[in-house]
């Protein structure tokens, strides 16, 4: 708020006589010959309003700026300081629409487009270069694609696209996949195709324990030189195995025999039975739980 | 290789044993035969034998 002080005749604050008394304007002087506070100094037009509320944020310079203008008055401070006094600012407003903050210093993505086609999956095709943040004239921020945009690069990945099969066994097995896949890829010229990638399966990794089969049951003859062998519980099983190219062989699984002797006291059969003590009526063979076996009356 | 021994079992209660471990245990009425490589302990009772098994700190079979 400018001052102004009203002087009796003859008195002369600066040393000398100026006849009639009146008003000064600025700068009014006082004691050591500083202006009086609060004696405005200089108006500015159009700056920034340093106001706590009125800042938007800067993604690309992560800092806060200003989001309105004002005209705003320099004053003294009345010790030969001054300030700015954005309390008594005016005409403030919004930045204008499209006032410039800052420039991007990195590549911003964008231009997405659906791929593959129909799929509803958008991906950015390319980047801006230079792209700029501005004010949108109602306090926020706009970022524009004015800057210089590129296409990614031919083969650049876009999305993983489906993996490539393998019916185990063919041709009327499972379709497996088989370690080898390709992916969506960026052409160079805004459009898309696919590129494979991976790697086959390793030789001898089994495709899937599921397709385990029994080639065999392991038998033990009961009893010794009997000639007549029994199932004991134990099996050998063939799996399928990836051949690192692809394909896949067949191959016994690792550790055969599988599975578990036939648990104690399972009934084997009642054939040749020998006699034993004062009956033999009702004797057969058991097994013992170890490949093994006793003869015992049935229970 | 058949390592497996032919042992005869008294007429009572045997008990399977394999590593401290009770593969199973049965009455045999009439006594019986085994060809096996499991230890076999055999009491009178089933009783008996429990208490051999326990004394032994041979787990019953589940």
């Amino acid at each position: 708020m400018a001052v102004r002080l009203k002087f009796a005749n003859d008195l002369n604050i600066f040393g000398s006589s100026r006849g009639a008394g009146g008003f000064l304007s600025t700068p009014v002087l006082i004691g050591g010959g500083y202006p009086a506070y609060g004696t405005v100094l200089s108006t500015a037009y159009g700056v920034d309003y340093e106001d706590g509320s009125s800042q938007v944020y800067s993604g690309i310079l992560a800092s806060w700026f200003y989001s309105k203008t004002c005209d705003v008055d320099t004053k003294a401070d009345g010790s030969g300081g001054s300030f700015v006094d954005f309390g008594s600012a005016s005409n403030i407003q919004f930045k204008a629409n499209g006032t410039f903050v800052a420039t991007s210093s990195e590549d911003i993505a964008g231009n997405a487009q659906e791929v593959p086609f129909g799929s509803s999956n958008y991906y950015n095709s390319g980047s801006y270069s230079d792209r700029n943040e501005v004010h949108n004239g109602s306090g926020n921020i706009d970022t524009v694609g004015t800057g210089t945009f590129t296409l990614f690069l031919n083969g650049t990945v876009i999305v993983f696209a489906y993996n490539e099969e393998t019916y185990v066994p063919s041709p009327n097995g499972t379709a497996y996949a088989n370690g080898q896949y390709s992916n969506y890829v960026w052409d160079g010229n805004g459009g898309y195709g696919t590129a494979g990638d991976g790697s086959y399966y390793s030789n001898g990794t089994e495709v899937d324990s599921g397709l385990r089969y029994t080639t065999s049951n392991e038998q033990t003859e009961v009893p010794p030189a009997s000639g007549v062998y029994y199932d004991n519980g134990k099996f050998n099983q063939d799996t399928y195995l990836w051949n690192g190219s692809g394909g896949y062989t067949g191959g016994g699984v690792a550790g055969n025999p599988q599975g578990s002797f036939f648990p104690f006291g399972q009934f084997i059969t009642d054939n040749d039975c020998p006699t034993i003590g004062v009956s033999g009526v009702g004797l057969g063979y058991f097994w013992d739980g170890n490949n093994g076996w006793y003869i015992a009356s049935y229970p | 290789m058949n390592t497996r021994k032919d042992i005869t079992i008294e007429k009572g209660w045997s008990a399977f044993v394999k590593d401290s471990e009770c593969l199973g245990i049965t009455e045999f009425k009439s006594g019986g035969k085994a060809h096996t490589l499991l230890e076999v302990i055999t009491k009178p009772t089933q009783a008996e034998l429990k208490a051999e098994l326990k004394a032994r700190k041979i787990s019953l079979p589940v």
